[in-house]
């Protein structure tokens, strides 16, 4: 990963200016921004409450329902009905209702060798920015492969393991689950992909694998659709999941 | 520590003066799925270092190979091990066993009969980095940040690599060493290497074989050397001797020096405190009195020279523990493409402003006509794109199509695409590429730095097959 630090840098007359700027391109962090006394200059906290700001924003905004009919995904919800209670109860994120699940066993393909998730997560932003790149390179993907692909799923107020009630309900050999991460004040936009195989609900977190840190200053979001499929084609032929060695 | 892999490595380092192996464990990282560029060496030891030894020579133009071949199997076999459990590692010739008739044919047979996945390389440029990088000071220089100058100087070759903030900023080169004038026992000199001749020191006639010479003579021949290693370390500006030396093109820029380093044999003289009490004609060479002579220089002083744990055998470490690095998971490897062994580069200049197929297409033929004119290439071929343009899926798929396009109609028998690309796009542009092309088995790497004058190697997988061993060398043998 290479972090591409765009905030100036506020140091006066540095001492070592070339080297000052290797620091601060070595990391994303608020490096080298300087002071005005013993308090930030005013430059420095306006881009901290900006940076804050636009994280508040991933969290709270709705992926846009234009996206996901372009991204042709059929949209549904988790258990939670709104933003306020997908936050105050995240285990609502983590399910799907009874009405749901007969909607998609409707309309999605069942049991699918592989099926895709889009949950917001805690990024509506990641989402919106990632995945319309991420998606099509992973279509495509599985399609060399020559794996059966389901009917790729939009849940609104979803949560990682949200794919297992899915992935059980339709009856997926494995899924995919790309999610909005809970963001910082370096990115607003990191997307990670979480997988399963054999999904049921209530299975453990700690058997999933993934892949974080997909956004443009991390895994380029066209890269991560491409290793996304390679990890699913392992996936499909082994059947059983990332730290699970297939040991008794 | 869970989930790492060690490997065993090989250096050998074939000299102008003398013959050395070091064999080394090398931890790797454990493969993760988070972005990283490459699987990482976490540690580096050396488990075994052969003793110093003269280089077996079989008459003046060639390296004795038996002789060669014996001792590194003696090493091997001292280390406790055979050579099918070398995992990797590099054999280098350097300085003038560089330029001997049979210098590639021996170091290539050498890679290819010593374990897995050695490389054979050669180049003083890539001498200066291994040996910079096996004295320590290149670590040195990442962790403080600091400009650390590191000076080889062995029998043939003086190599000066600046390091700063751990990468290497300059190499320089130069026709320098301690056995560019032999002497027998009495003092009568036995040979005399070609660069003396473009080394004109002030009251010192021409030296001459079957001469014997008197000290003061070879004292001012040391003393013009010396002139010259300090010229090279402190310019540019480098004066017109000193160019007259050079093996490579002198850098431009100028650098401040936060620490000099002096390694290699005659290097190891140079931090000998008790320099003034050995004889002269100790090694039968100028060794002794090039190092007493740079010590004694009137600017040696004002270096901030710092005395290096590895000396002599810096250059051999670097070529065991330096040489190879692991991609991470994202590559798209075609198996049956390993190991792939000197790779040529083609550079793929300028492709960010090819805004068509056709524009794509026509300058990946153009530099892969021009390669194979300007550089008898006849194999396969690494192509390296430096910049692809932005990473989106249209424009990496119109990239992809225009280097297809190129690849198929390269030859009437199909040939395997390798790629290379420094930005974070193998595995895409490697599905892309697999979908679009007939010419042969596909494979992308990335998040590589390598210029068109460099080779590639690529080992077979390891760590779970995630990782896959790569070496970014030269192949000069006469310079």
């Amino acid at each position: 990963m290479r972090p591409n630090n765009d905030r100036r840098s506020g140091v006066e007359d540095p001492e070592d200016e070339p080297r000052l700027e290797r620091f601060r391109d070595s990391h994303p962090s608020r490096i080298g921004v300087g002071r005005a006394g013993s308090r930030p200059r005013t430059e420095t906290l306006l881009e901290f409450r900006l940076d804050h700001a636009k994280a508040r924003d991933a969290v709270t905004t709705h992926v846009s329902d234009d996206l996901v009919a372009d991204l042709d995904l059929v949209s549904v919800r988790s258990r939670a009905e709104s933003k306020t209670e997908f936050l105050a109860e995240p285990s609502r994120g983590r399910d799907i209702s009874e009405e749901t699940a007969e909607r998609i066993r409707e309309d999605c393909a069942m049991e699918p060798q592989v099926q895709i998730v889009v949950s917001d997560g805690l990024s509506s932003t990641a989402v919106e920015t990632n995945v319309p790149e991420l998606l099509p390179v992973l279509r495509d993907g599985l399609a060399d492969r020559g794996l059966d692909v389901g009917t790729p799923i939009f849940v609104e107020y979803g949560r990682v393991d949200v794919m297992d009630a899915i992935g059980a309900e339709l009856g997926a050999d494995c899924c995919v689950n790309l999610v909005g991460e809970r963001p910082g004040l370096a990115t607003n936009e990191s997307l990670s992909a979480y997988f399963v195989a054999d999904p049921e609900r209530g299975g453990a977190t700690s058997e999933k694998s993934v892949i974080s840190n997909i956004h443009r200053n991390g895994i380029p979001p066209v890269e991560a659709g491409a290793e996304i499929a390679a990890v699913l084609e392992e996936l499909c032929e082994a059947e059983r999941n990332g730290c699970d060695t297939g040991d008794p | 520590m869970p989930g790492t892999e060690t490997l065993t490595s090989i250096g050998i380092d074939i000299g102008t003066t003398t013959t050395q192996v070091i064999i080394s464990d090398l931890t790797l990282s454990a493969p993760a799925y988070n972005g990283a560029a490459s699987v990482d060496v976490l540690e580096r030891r050396v488990r075994y270092r052969s003793p110093i030894r003269e280089t077996p020579f079989a008459g003046d133009r060639e390296i004795d190979t038996a002789a060669v071949g014996e001792l590194i199997d003696t090493d091997v076999q001292d280390a406790g091990l055979t050579a099918t459990e070398v995992d990797t590692g590099a054999v280098i010739a350097t300085g003038e066993a560089a330029r001997k008739d049979n210098a590639e044919a021996l170091v290539t047979r050498l890679a290819e009969h010593t374990g897995e996945f050695v490389v054979a390389t050669a180049g003083a440029s890539l001498e200066a980095v291994l040996a910079g990088y096996g004295s320590g000071a290149g670590a040195r220089s990442g962790t403080d940040g600091s400009t650390i100058v590191t000076v080889d100087i062995g029998g043939g070759t003086t190599n000066i690599a600046v390091f700063e903030d751990g990468e290497v900023l300059q190499t320089r080169c130069l026709d320098i060493g301690g056995r560019l004038v032999r002497f027998d026992d009495d003092g009568v000199v036995r040979a005399v290497a070609e660069p003396v001749r473009r080394c004109h020191p002030p009251d010192c006639p021409p030296i001459e074989v079957g001469t014997k010479r008197p000290e003061a003579d070879r004292q001012a021949l040391a003393r013009e050397l010396a002139d010259r290693v300090f010229d090279a370390v402190e310019g540019p500006p480098f004066d017109e001797a000193t160019r007259a030396l050079a093996i490579t093109d002198p850098p431009e820029n100028a650098v401040d020096i936060d620490e000099v380093v002096f390694t290699g044999g005659v290097g190891r003289l140079v931090s000998d405190l008790d320099i003034d009490d050995r004889d002269p004609l100790e090694f039968g060479d100028l060794g002794v009195s090039l190092a007493t002579a740079i010590r004694a220089h009137e600017r040696f002083d004002a270096l901030p020279v710092r005395r290096s744990a590895e000396d002599i055998r810096a250059t051999v470490i670097g070529a065991g523990t330096r040489t190879t690095t692991f991609t991470g998971r994202t590559i798209a490897p075609a198996a049956e493409l390993l190991p792939a062994r000197n790779l040529p580069v083609i550079a793929l200049e300028g492709l960010e402003t090819a805004d068509s197929v056709d524009a794509v297409r026509a300058r990946t033929a153009a530099a892969i006509r021009a390669a194979r004119n300007r550089r008898d290439i006849t194999g396969t071929a690494a192509l390296y794109a430096s910049n692809v343009g932005p990473l989106t899926y249209d424009r990496l798929r119109l990239v992809a199509r225009g280097i297809a396009a190129a690849c198929d109609a390269r030859s009437d028998e199909p040939r395997p695409v390798i790629l290379l690309t420094e930005q974070n796009c193998a595995k895409v542009l490697g599905q892309l590429l697999e979908s679009m092309t007939n010419a042969g088995p596909v494979m992308v790497l990335d998040e590589l730095a390598v210029t068109e004058d460099e080779y590639v190697d690529l080992g077979t997988p390891v760590a779970e097959n995630a990782a896959v061993p790569v070496t970014i060398k030269t192949l000069v043998f006469d310079e």
